[in-house]
């Protein structure tokens, strides 16, 4: 019996082919089924391209609203008193930090947009760029809105700041002169609200007796005409008008939201010494209205709508009305270092040096930006406004005039004056950039360390770890 | 009006099949199918053997024949033919062994039949189908380049040099791979010694 296999094993095999596989070979049912292939292939593609359509409008929106980066629905972000502050990373990669006592209330995440309220405090909010979603965060005076930018805000009692650290943001609010404006990288606008400012003022009178009775004593003092006194400052008038009545606190927020005027109709006529002028809706309210108990901050609301839409017609012709100064006629006041603001302010406060260094900057006078940036470390070294001025010290040195030297002295002098907490990673991080520029590999490795001690996944981790690894 | 199918009687083949091609690279369709006709089976015949599996080897003569006659304006000698359509048939069987090996690797493939073992002719003894068997599961697990050289080396008897034409290999490493493929073969499978 054979039981090895022959060689070549062919003499074992059949020769003989079935006839079904030679019909199942032919070419004619290949090309068939080539052609259904194709046609097949083509609807794969079709499906395949729906798909990818899908996916990436899917993408576009993320998913619908917006989520932060565990999947979670966003929530208030209100950060303590002490620490670091809190931040929170959303599923588009944007992130908001807000310093330690600040609060961002986030008000609607739909697919298209995003609004936060930033109730008080400093937050910074660096938005992912190339979203369809548009952020917003309104900030009481004002809304900013942003496409894809990094920006800080500062809420106070008596102000809101804006400063953008990259892209641009529209600033829009009623206080705003022209109530919108553009603001580019570096920019900063402040907007200050008088009434609060006031409100501040009176209250710090209240508690000195002597202060809070002087402006009483002024209004009273004063002829309870406006037509009689052009010369007296509308608060005056205002105040002689409501006969230093006081407003209940919760009538406060409808004066200063600018509720409609009472109707002229309700008001007496036949008020002693009032003229035309005492048509002027603001005092009549506080004459007819149930809440003719008004406060001395509420008479303030007052003027400062008297202030905002003066009737030149319901004077009369006798009387010229008093020409405020800028200050005096808006209700807020507006800083701006911004493009549009062509005559930056002249004095030698912090704010307007840095106003001024800005538009030094934005001309390409980085030398004058230099000069006045370092100014303002010389003259006010505990002022707030120092280390944001060393800050930006640095990042003109190193980005405009390539000196990593001095930018390096500049970056821990921002440091050791105390940076705002939202800067405070950014200034870490652009020492190791210094080092970097500097070729300087055991420094820029020794700020990286310090770096990643504080943030050790910060958001300019990448790139420390690249000016800190490479030769 | 059609053309009339008169194939002069030549009494060489590759004559023949020399004519048929250059019929058919002429667009004449009949041409294509007499082609077919003559080589279909030789050609399911050697992928059978090459990758074992009769149903597969079908499909693969498919895709041999298609891209003959998609190709067949670039035989520059017509009568080698059978040879170049060989070729072809390797290298379809060489790319289904390959891909058959990495469906295995993900878990993907199943064996269909028996391998070769399936084509035992009906002369073979009981003994000689079981060492069939025992090769076509050392086949399986040589590489698609020395099963390929093995086969038609010790299978199918084909010449060295013509190995390494239809592998397009050279003779060195087509003599390199059958020594290997043999040298394993010879561990499991009881064959008898080359003549």
């Amino acid at each position: 019996m054979k039981a090895k296999l022959p060689l070549p094993v062919h003499e074992v095999l059949r020769d003989d082919v079935d006839e079904s596989l030679v019909r199942r070979a032919m070419p004619a049912t290949a090309i068939r089924r080539r052609r259904d292939l194709r046609v097949r292939a083509q609807w794969a593609l079709a499906a395949a391209l729906l798909a990818a359509v899908v996916v990436l409008y899917a993408r576009s929106d993320d998913g619908g609203a917006l989520r932060s980066l565990d999947g979670a629905v966003p929530t208030v972000i209100d950060a303590p008193t002490s620490g670091d502050g809190a931040h929170q990373r959303f599923s588009d990669g944007s992130v908001v930090s807000v310093a330690p006592g600040g609060r961002v209330a986030p008000l609607a995440l739909e697919p298209r947009a995003a609004v936060f309220l930033l109730e008080r405090g400093t937050a910074m909010f660096d938005v992912t760029p190339g979203g369809s979603r548009r952020w917003s965060v309104e900030c009481g005076l004002l809304t900013v809105e942003v496409i894809g930018t990094r920006f800080v805000v500062e809420r106070r009692d008596d102000a809101v700041t804006v400063r953008v650290e990259r892209g641009e943001v529209l600033v829009r609010g009623e206080r705003v002169p022209d109530r919108i404006r553009r603001l580019g990288a570096g920019e900063t606008v402040t907007v200050r609200d008088a009434l609060a400012s006031a409100h501040q003022a009176t209250d710090d009178g209240a508690s000195d007796p002597a202060l809070a009775q002087a402006p009483r004593t002024e209004a009273t003092a004063q002829p309870a005409t406006a037509t009689s006194e052009p010369s007296n400052s509308y608060a005056a008038r205002a105040e002689s008008r409501v006969d230093g009545r006081k407003m209940s606190p919760a009538d406060a927020p409808i004066v200063e939201d600018g509720a409609p005027d009472v109707a002229a109709s309700a008001r007496p006529a036949s008020e002693p010494g009032t003229s035309e002028a005492a048509s002027d809706a603001p005092l009549d309210r506080g004459r007819t209205t149930p809440r003719d108990r008004v406060p001395a901050q509420s008479q303030i609301s007052v003027v400062r709508e008297d202030l905002d839409a003066p009737e030149p017609g319901s004077r009369p012709a006798d009387v010229p009305p008093p020409r405020p100064t800028p200050r005096e006629r808006a209700p807020v006041e507006y800083e701006s270092n911004g493009a549009a603001d062509a005559a930056a302010p002249n004095t030698n406060a912090p704010v307007d040096r840095l106003a001024r260094a800005d538009a030094a900057r934005r001309a390409r006078d980085y030398v004058g930006a230099v000069a006045e940036l370092e100014a303002i470390l010389a003259q006010y070294p505990p002022h707030p406004q120092s280390a944001l001025a060393a800050f930006t010290l640095g990042a003109v040195e190193l980005d405009d005039l390539n000196r990593p030297e001095r930018a390096l002295a500049a970056f821990d002098t921002a440091i050791a004056r105390g940076i705002p907490i939202l800067l405070r990673e950014d200034a870490y991080a652009r020492r190791v950039e210094a080092f970097y520029r500097l070729n300087d590999v055991k420094g820029s490795q020794a700020a990286a360390a310090a770096y990643f001690a504080r943030y050790p996944d910060g958001r300019r981790a990448a790139l420390v770890r690249k000016w800190s690894s490479a030769p | 009006m059609r053309a009339a199918r008169i194939i002069p009687a030549h009494a060489d083949a590759d004559q023949a099949t020399g004519e048929l091609v250059g019929r058919a690279c002429r667009g004449e369709g009949w041409a294509k199918e007499a082609l077919f006709g003559r080589f279909v089976r030789p050609v399911i015949r050697r992928l059978s053997r090459l990758v074992g599996d009769p149903e597969e080897a079908a499909d693969l003569a498919q895709d041999v024949f298609l891209t003959a006659f998609t190709k067949l304006d670039r035989l520059q000698n017509p009568s080698v033919f059978e040879a170049w359509i060989m070729q072809i048939a390797a290298r379809r069987a060489h790319d289904a062994l390959r891909k058959r090996r990495l469906l295995r690797l993900l878990g993907l493939y199943q064996p269909a039949s028996d391998g070769i073992a399936a084509l035992a002719s009906a002369e073979a003894t009981p003994e000689q189908r079981a060492e069939l068997a025992l090769l076509a599961r050392t086949l399986e697990r040589l590489g698609a380049a020395e099963r390929i050289a093995w086969t038609l080396r010790y299978v199918e008897g084909e010449q060295l040099e013509d190995v390494a034409r239809m592998t397009s290999c050279s003779l060195a490493t087509a003599k390199r791979r059958i020594k290997r493929a043999h040298d394993f073969v010879r561990q499991h499978v009881e064959v008898e010694d080359e003549a």
